[in-house]
């Protein structure tokens, strides 16, 4: 379980928790993907940018 | 978050100096209306986000924090104004310490100067929620669903949830929008392979039919099978025919020059009219409503924007913001401009076969106009790509809406008109082809092949685009649903677990007569609706019957539950300033509880202007005597003025000097009811009961005076039954001692004789009162203790007395007979 990081209020990281074990449980995204999001959300870093980055291979913005 | 451990004060708002202890604690301060009570809780808002609320909220305008922060005597010396807070953070186990200038607010000066403590105190700068007002409970509780689900999401700091769903919906919109174009390049890149090949419909045996047809003129073995490899020149033999000096083909040239000629003059389809048809009314839709119109052309640029807003200042024009705010007011522009997003889509689709009609007259153009420039000498096919160019750029800005007036005047006529010029442009260039040499069987099957080739390369690279964007528009929905379906199945729990912990509180708040209490938070899309039950009688909201003390209960308990919810185990720290002036002195006592039991690990500085309100805190033990500081007056030149046993005596000297008699006893008179009323609490004396809570120094003092000598005889009661002779003597010389203060201050006499009532002191003359000052000083000091300061207390506070003692411990003298 991912311990709510501090730059995030309880609900906000409740809810990236919830998503990312939805993503590996619907294998919508790899178990190592979501493990680095899962550090990165920690750490209070999980960003859009890097939540993009990660998902998507290619950047459909770019 | 933290625990405050003290805070610095100088030459802001209305105080110029001032060091508050909090150690960490639980603490109240209490003093009238104006005295500075919110000048502390400005500073502790300042110290952690560099802003004060009540100097930028609404109805501020002219108010800046810069110009009006400071001091009134300093206002031109923002940097003389400084706050400095220290505290302990418990998730860090460190220590804090936060120096903060008016001058420059967004520059705390951080001790210790390390990345995780700056990264929580810059976290919690943006997020000034720790601070509840009773003009904050407010907007919790009777507003309309949509403000209070605002004021609600920014509480629980939903926008990082919204900031990340507006971004996987951009990359699913931004896929889809992908999507469509590749669509709209197959089917181009098809039409040309078919015209190519001479067939109608793109079969595998019809390609590999006319495909072998040419191989075998070529004496080339047949293809087979149509793979996603398989080259129709397989084994095919260059000819010398350079890239430089390309050969136009003939037969290939004039078939495209046709089917331009067709498209140009065939009759427009219905599905062109009804698209154009369609088209225009959206287009006249948004010239009929400004505001749409407005909001459709700045959506892109705001949903960019908030993606951009990462400090406190406009990303745009560099305007100094607060973040939050800045963040909320770019969000509500989206929000308005949803139903433009929505028109955007219609007019998409509206626009579809239009689009498509026009893309494959460009994909013509573009290809007939290569011929010319392959002819030598080549022709001047600028007229045709001209044309080509400014339909692309039309098309282009009619879905941009740049003018819509031009873009309803292209919609009126024919949008494959032509000008004479690129009439005769075309003419020329079918001349030109139909003059050229026929190219001999085996020329015009090596040509068609090599044409077929490179356009059925086009196809199935444009396919293969197609799957990729066809996988990402998936992946970009699935992920998009996926977080659409999490947020919204943890936002609906959170919800009901703050529901029932308001539901809770409330209940604790007022177990006597709404014991089965019920809240309900419904939230939906961009609202929260709030109702309560009413004594079972339904559910309404909270202003329609509940008096305005019920609400304000209300008030702090739904802030309560949504703090837990927000921070769990970091709502370390909250100030609550002045909200339970509604809540009657039952209630009040009921809050005290409800703190204490619920939120042990939250320190809660309070304020409040009434002396009552302070005592129950104290009696419910939510605060210690230690932890509470009263300001008694406040002065423009000093700011708020704290009783202080030691200063006072100084302030009544001083007055002397000057010789204000009137003054020195004003000030006498008021400490003595002050510390009086201490004191009565503390030794636990009978006090005539006042309805109106208003109690005068006559009311008070004797009433003390006779408690403490009741005390001291039980006292020696109790040492005389436990056969304790030494503590008698001492016992006797402290009621000896006593009394003889007592007798000197006269206060005994008060009810009898009114000429040395304290109601005369003022007449006195300044000899004459110096003797009453000194009796009523010594008369204190007796009822203090000479090591630490505090004043004695009974203990217990409640039930049979046991004790007197005093906070160092260092007195202790026993109250109970043996049995």
């Amino acid at each position: 379980m991912v311990p709510a990081a501090r730059k995030y209020s309880t609900v906000v990281a409740t809810v990236f928790e919830s998503f990312l074990r939805e993503l590996q449980d619907q294998h919508i995204a790899d178990a190592s993907i979501i493990k680095r999001l899962e550090a990165s959300l920690a750490q209070g870093e999980l960003s859009v940018d890097k939540l993009r980055t990660a998902l998507f291979s290619e950047d459909p913005l770019q | 978050m933290i625990r405050i451990h003290s805070l610095g004060i100088e030459d802001f708002r209305g105080i110029r100096k001032l060091h508050l202890d909090f150690a960490g604690r639980n603490f109240a301060i209490c003093g009238p209306n104006g005295t500075g009570k919110s000048g502390v809780v400005d500073a502790i808002e300042f110290a952690i986000t560099g802003s004060i609320t009540r100097l930028t909220g609404q109805g501020t305008l002219s108010i800046t924090l810069k110009g009006h922060g400071p001091h009134v005597d300093r206002r031109d010396q923002p940097a003389k104004a400084r706050v400095i807070l220290k505290a302990h953070i418990p998730s860090l186990d460190k220590f804090v310490t936060i120096e903060r200038q008016i001058s420059t607010p967004n520059v705390p000066l951080i001790t210790p100067n390390e990345a995780d403590v700056i990264a929580l105190v810059d976290e919690m700068g943006k997020h000034p929620e720790f601070a509840l007002s009773r003009r904050e409970i407010i907007k919790y509780v009777v507003v309309a669903p949509g403000e209070r689900s605002k004021e609600v999401q920014a509480l629980l700091r939903l926008d990082q949830i919204e900031k990340v769903r507006l971004s996987l919906q951009n990359i699913a919109n931004s896929s889809r929008t992908q999507l469509r174009r590749v669509e709209e390049e197959i089917s181009q890149a098809k039409a040309q392979l078919l015209r190519g090949l001479g067939i109608s419909s793109l079969k595998k045996e019809e390609v590999l039919r006319e495909a072998n047809k040419r191989r075998q003129i070529l004496q080339l073995a047949p293809l087979t099978e149509l793979e996603p490899t398989t080259s129709l020149k397989a084994g095919f033999v260059a000819s010398g025919e350079t890239r430089s000096n390309p050969k136009v083909p003939k037969t290939q040239a004039l078939l495209d020059v046709r089917a331009l000629t067709e498209c140009l003059d065939s009759a427009e389809s219905n599905a062109v009219i009804n698209s154009k048809t369609s088209t225009a009314s959206i287009l006249k839709q948004l010239r009929e409503t400004p505001s749409l119109l407005r909001s459709f052309r700045q959506q892109q640029f705001l949903t960019a924007g908030v993606d951009l807003i990462d400090d406190d200042v406009c990303p745009f024009c560099d305007t100094a913001w607060d973040v939050t705010s800045l963040r909320a007011h770019v969000q509500q522009k989206i929000d308005e401009a949803r139903q433009a997003t929505e028109l955007k889509a219609s007019l998409q689709s509206a626009a579809g076969p239009l689009m498509s009609a026009l893309a494959t007259a460009e994909t013509l153009a573009a290809a007939v106009s290569i011929y010319g420039q392959q002819l030598s000498p080549p022709v001047d096919v600028a007229p045709l790509a001209d044309w080509a160019a400014s339909h692309r750029n039309r098309r282009s800005r009619l879905l941009n809406l740049t003018d819509i007036e031009e873009a309803l005047s292209y919609l009126c006529g024919n949008h494959l008109t032509v000008s004479d010029e690129v009439k005769n442009c075309i003419t020329a260039l079918l001349d030109r082809i139909t003059a050229l040499p026929d190219p001999s069987r085996e020329e015009a099957a090596r040509e068609y092949l090599t044409i077929c080739q490179e356009r059925l390369d086009v196809y199935r690279e444009s396919r293969r685009t197609q799957e990729r964007i066809n996988g990402q528009t998936d992946l970009a929905i699935r992920v998009l649903e996926t977080y659409n379906k999490t947020s919204t199945s943890v936002l609906t729990q959170i919800y009901k677990d703050v529901e029932q912990d308001f539901s809770k509180y409330y209940r604790m708040v007022n177990r006597e007569d709404e014991a089965t209490f019920q809240g309900k938070l419904v939230p939906s899309i961009g609202k929260l609706g709030f109702d309560v039950d009413f004594y079972g009688r339904g559910f309404f909201p909270p202003g329609a019957y509940h008096s305005e003390g019920h609400q304000d209960a209300m008030g702090i308990c739904l802030y309560l539950a949504l703090m837990k919810h927000t921070l769990g185990s970091n709502f370390t720290f909250s100030v609550l300033d002045d909200v339970l002036m509604s809540v009657d002195a039952n209630h009040r006592r009921e809050i005290c509880a409800l703190l204490k039991t619920e939120f042990p690990k939250t320190q809660f500085i309070m304020t409040t202007h009434d002396p009552v309100w302070l005592q129950h805190m104290k009696t419910e033990l939510l605060i210690t005597a230690k932890s509470s500081v009263q300001f008694r007056k406040w002065t423009v030149d000093d700011g708020p003025v704290v009783w202080d046993s030691k200063e006072i005596w100084k302030e009544i000297s001083d007055d002397l000097d000057k010789n204000d008699v009137a003054g020195a006893a004003g000030t006498l008179r008021r400490y003595l009811e002050y510390i009086s009323n201490h004191l009565s609490d503390r030794l636990r004396a009978s006090i005539e009961f006042h309805g109106d809570a208003q109690y005068e120094l006559g009311d008070l003092l004797p009433g003390v005076i006779l408690r403490w000598k009741k005390l001291l005889a039980k006292a020696q009661e109790a040492a005389q039954s436990w056969g304790r002779k030494d503590d008698a003597p001492q016992l006797s010389k402290r009621q000896e001692n006593f009394g003889a203060l007592v007798a000197k201050s006269q206060v005994e006499q008060w009810a009898i004789n009114k000429s040395i009532h304290y109601n005369e002191w003022a007449n006195l003359t300044k000899q004459e009162f110096l003797p009453v000052i000194e009796a009523f000083r010594t008369l204190l000091d007796a009822l203090r203790c000479p090591g630490c300061g505090g004043l004695f207390y009974v203990t217990p506070p409640k039930g049979n007395t046991e004790a007197i003692r005093c906070d160092c411990g260092s007195l202790n003298i026993n109250l109970k007979k043996k049995p």
